[in-house]
């Protein structure tokens, strides 16, 4: 396991970053909350009624904002981005690296197989992801306790955290998957990325009109409904499935293509 | 003058695909806007229930919020968001890229010196960065008037998208500043996303931060669209902010250059 812990180490600085960065994006973005929740009552009365695409316009984005959790779910949107971007590189990063830095011959010569060398990469970047999603639930956790001490919110939260960690699987998975295809690491990184941004626009132009609904199972962001989980709702079985099938179906491209591409030395 | 036809050759293709990119974006998203302008009898007949000076007093207007600028200014948002990335591209990579393909003895041994290196690279990015607002510009202006049964200010619309080229020469000199500073840059495309995403949360959190503070912090902030569809012209202290921060990128960028330590290969 010299390899998976070796990955660990490599990966530990990101982490931290990344867990520093998700932890500020929560805690300032619910300090704004209570200023918020003061006044302007009436206004999200307002807002309530008009259709979700009008809401989504004015920032919104169809949450009660009168209440701590609505208002997480804005927050949320932002956190899920995170999550995917920090997946993608991960996932890309962890294979990519290695030619990037030259040190793909040092590790090929060590008595491995390219198997058992994906497995542990792919065993620590799955760590990292499981730690990135726990730092992200406990924060919110304790960021919504002091500001709304309903018991109903840890487990909601639970679930809307349990929907983001499938949302990285599919990135972690696309990312590694990518660069188990492609031998150039900027190439690998400019696509992941594109791809990524592209599903997140899908995601927005979707919640702009009903008429595109058709689009929500070609991006991720759009697979579990924040406003409908936040409601106490669970995630969606059919996408939840879809989700880890992709998953699956990923991790054996890298798998496969991995081992027997060329390597760029 | 032989550096600057180089460096175009290499962003040549990266150039074509980013202004197709954006042109397609924002086609993408002004596509809904007739799906979208269908809410509109919905929401005049469901705001007759509340009291006009209610509706006043929150500012909420019925007829800019279905306009196309309206529309218009927060899909840009995103565009801009996008062009951001390139233009981080650009300048992160216009000086680690030699490092990281070790090409920088090859260049620097040349009999020319640093600064007019660095000039002419940083007016291939330049006339990267004109080229791709020179096509943006016409194809979301025309595509915009290809819209049925609207109407709105072209002047207006021009002055909107032109804001995307201020903010771009802005991530431009930040990120020659930054490729300068790191000794490092591992992946250039995970560096300006970060870059442009931290920015970009910034401009979110708007009243965390004060917005007066705000709209000199992040880019995103610079130019106040409301503003601009009003006034149809920039404030002076936008384009202030903008020629500061590109100035004392920019300067700090040749300082520091002339002075770096390269490693050879």
């Amino acid at each position: 396991m010299y390899v998976f812990r070796r990955e660990l180490r490599a990966n530990l600085k990101g982490l931290l970053i990344w867990c520093a960065a998700a932890v500020f994006m929560i805690t300032a973005g619910m300090s704004k909350f209570s200023g918020l929740a003061a006044g302007d009552q009436k206004l999200n009365e307002l807002v309530a009624g008009m259709p979700k695409a009008v809401q989504v316009l004015m920032g919104g984005g169809g949450f009660d904002l009168t209440t701590a959790l609505g208002y997480f779910g804005v927050i949320y949107s932002y956190l899920l981005l995170m999550a995917a971007i920090y997946a993608v590189s991960l996932g890309a990063g962890t294979i990519a690296k290695e030619e990037r830095d030259k040190t793909t011959e040092f590790l090929m010569v060590k008595p491995l197989s390219r198997r058992r060398v994906i497995f542990e990469k792919s065993l620590a970047v799955l760590v990292n992801t499981i730690i990135y999603n726990l730092c992200n639930l406990f924060v919110t956790i304790g960021a919504l306790n002091m500001l709304d001490k309903d018991t109903s919110i840890p487990k909601r939260i639970a679930v809307l955290m349990l929907g983001m960690f499938l949302v990285q699987l599919i990135f972690i998975s696309l990312g590694s998957a990518l660069a188990g295809v492609y031998k150039d690491a900027k190439r690998t990184s400019s696509i992941a990325l594109s791809i990524l941004l592209g599903t997140y626009f899908i995601n927005i132009a979707i919640s702009l009109t009903d008429s595109i609904a058709f689009l929500r199972v070609l991006t991720p962001f759009a697979y579990f409904d924040t406003a409908n989980t936040l409601n106490g709702g669970g995630l969606n079985g059919g996408y939840a499935a879809l989700s880890i099938i992709l998953f699956a179906l990923l991790t054996s491209v890298t798998f496969i293509s991995y081992q027997k591409r060329d390597l760029k030395i | 003058m032989g550096i600057y036809l180089f460096e175009l050759k290499t962003i040549r293709k990266n150039t074509v695909i980013w202004a197709i990119t954006l042109s397609a974006v924002c086609v993408l998203f002004m596509s809904i806007y007739p799906a979208y302008a269908s809410n509109k009898e919905a929401v005049r007949e469901m705001l007759k229930g509340f009291p006009p000076e209610l509706i006043s007093a929150f500012g909420i207007n019925v007829d800019n919020l279905f306009s196309v600028l309206g529309f218009y200014s927060f899909v840009f948002v995103y565009i801009v968001f996008c062009g951001a990335v390139q233009a981080g591209n650009l300048g992160i990579g216009m000086i680690s890229r030699e490092s990281r393909a070790k090409t920088a003895d090859f260049l620097l041994t040349k009999p020319i010196q640093r600064k007019t290196v660095l000039t002419a690279k940083l007016l291939a990015s330049l006339t990267s960065l004109v080229f791709t607002n020179i096509v943006y510009l016409v194809a979301s202006t025309v595509f915009c008037l290809t819209i049925k049964n609207t109407e709105f200010d072209t002047k207006a619309l021009v002055l909107l998208s032109l804001t995307l080229f201020f903010v771009q020469l802005v991530f431009v000199s930040i990120g020659t500043l930054l490729g300068i500073v790191f000794q490092k840059v591992k992946s250039v495309v995970t560096t300006s996303l970060c870059l442009t995403f931290a920015f970009f949360a910034l401009s979110m959190l708007d009243s965390f931060i004060d917005k007066d503070l705000l709209q000199y912090i992040t880019p995103f902030k610079y130019f106040d669209s409301t503003e601009i569809i009003k006034n149809l012209s920039y404030q002076p202290s936008s384009l202030l902010t903008v020629l500061a921060v590109c100035a004392v990128c920019i300067f700090a960028s040749y300082l520091l250059y002339i002075k770096k330590d390269v490693h050879a290969v």
